[in-house]
């Protein structure tokens, strides 16, 4: 009799704590959740911009559905979707490059100067900085005035690593750092239409004037 | 007597129902917060050596997730952030074999394991996954480091996918050519066949592929061990 008693005291105890137990994990992990989603609103405000950009009319294929945000050669802010309404000639380059980067913005320059006309207003020439730890916008602008280019029509942006990664996946730009800060990277130039959808690509140093021509005429 | 024997065996099959119940509340709260690593700073060996480079490199510390991100940790995500449920994501970001196997935006389905690795996921999407979990993709550099270190979990099938994106998964040799022929020539450790598959496998991705066996895992650098302050400042003023 006694023993049965001990035993149920025993047992009542347990399911109480048990009880207890299980009443504190749940308020734990209603907590947990709390958190989370109180220290991830500016995500929120991210994603909800995505849908506000399809609802802009951007197709599936347009970089202007990139919600980066950079700064061009006067250190404004500036988001890739600018430029929407004109067509886009873009390259990604660091300034500190002596081989191939000014053979590409020479080359941009060549095709600048083979659109005949005022043709010429409708298209941005866009360089993309893949060196933020060297490329201030300070320094963007004294390479663009280097090179005499006409900052109406040029645009010369510097952005996060983050950014300059997605902007170069969504192109198909591969870059490697190596030890010594310089880079290996691709020759490209990007032709972008109106809507900020890729039409074609020069991959490669000093292609043909014709070659240029025909992509423009598209 | 009878009375108390009774009372004896209703507190008992009260007892085990708790058991039962206090069991599964341990298995619900399991994906809610990943468990990370942290790995120490040290020199690591590249498959691929540079150009006039010793071969080494400094790999600063970084916390990586123990396992591979889960179906249900990023089923979390997807309803939280409607963009990039399956009927939404935009092909830009991602190829129609995105969340393949899941049932619906966001339904699991019984083929798909809560607590397996998700996979056909694209980089972007891991990208944004990472970021809204407040982390980053490790390069790399820091998931072949923290690989060889070989830590309990992260080498194992159970919690890892087969294969997982990296920040800079196509940064490396992509010059043209550079695995035909020649390219053992300029590996550091040419028995190293698994790595050279990693690599291979890398360099043969595009970032809006959604495959079959490709999951992912996050990182985060380490606070005040200086990472590479650039990257960490910049990440943070992306958003």
């Amino acid at each position: 009799m006694k023993k049965y008693f001990i035993l149920f005291t025993l047992i009542v105890s347990f399911t109480t704590a048990a009880i207890f137990f299980v009443i504190i994990s749940k308020n734990k992990n209603s907590a947990k959740t709390e958190i989370k989603l109180s220290t991830n609103p500016s995500n929120k405000e991210e994603f909800c911009c995505v849908e506000n950009l399809q609802a802009a009319g951007y197709s599936d294929n347009s970089i202007y559905q990139l919600k980066s945000i950079w700064r061009d050669e006067n250190n404004t802010e500036v988001s890739l979707n600018k430029f929407y309404g004109k067509k886009v000639i873009l390259s990604m380059i660091y300034t500190n490059c002596t081989i191939a980067c000014p053979v590409i913005v020479n080359e941009m320059q060549r095709l600048e100067a083979l659109i005949p006309g005022n043709a010429v207003n409708n298209y941005n020439f866009v360089v993309v900085s893949i060196d933020p730890k060297r490329d201030t916008p300070s320094r963007m602008k004294k390479f663009a005035e280097d090179r005499n280019l006409n900052l109406k029509r040029w645009t010369l942006l510097t952005g996060s690593v983050y950014n300059i990664a997605e902007l170069a996946q969504a192109i198909g730009f591969r870059y490697k750092e190596n030890q010594s800060g310089l880079f290996k990277h691709s020759n490209l130039i990007t032709f972008i239409n109106t809507k900020g959808e890729i039409t074609d690509k020069i991959e490669g140093l000093n292609p043909k004037n014709e070659e240029f021509l025909t992509l423009l005429n598209k | 007597m009878i009375v108390i024997k009774n009372i004896f065996k209703l507190c008992l099959a009260v007892f085990i129902i708790m058991n039962s119940e206090l069991l599964q509340a341990a298995n619900s709260t399991k994906p809610e917060i990943s468990k990370m690593i942290f790995v120490t700073g040290g020199y690591y060996k590249p498959l691929f050596k540079e150009e006039n480079e010793s071969g080494k490199k400094f790999v600063k510390p970084f916390y990586i997730d123990a396992c591979s991100v889960t179906n249900s940790q990023y089923l979390e995500f997807v309803k939280e952030n409607p963009a990039w449920r399956r009927s939404n994501v935009i092909h830009l970001f991602s190829d129609r074999n995105y969340l393949r196997k899941w049932k619906s935006d966001l339904e699991l389905g019984s083929s798909v394991s809560a607590n397996k690795p998700v996979t056909n996921i694209s980089w972007f999407a891991a990208n944004a996954y990472c970021k809204w979990a407040g982390k980053r993709l490790p390069t790399v550099d820091e998931w072949e480091y923290a690989f060889n270190k070989k830590y309990k979990n992260f080498n194992e099938n159970s919690c890892t996918a087969l294969y997982e994106w990296t920040f800079n998964f196509n940064e490396t040799d992509f010059q043209a050519g550079s695995y035909c022929g020649g390219a053992g020539s300029s590996s550091n450790d040419p028995e190293n066949y698994n790595a050279f598959i990693r690599f291979a496998f890398r360099n043969s991705l595009k970032a809006n592929y959604s495959l079959d066996d490709l999951g992912f895992r996050c990182a985060e650098s380490a606070p005040g061990k200086a990472f590479s302050e650039n990257y960490s400042v910049n990440i943070k003023t992306s958003r």
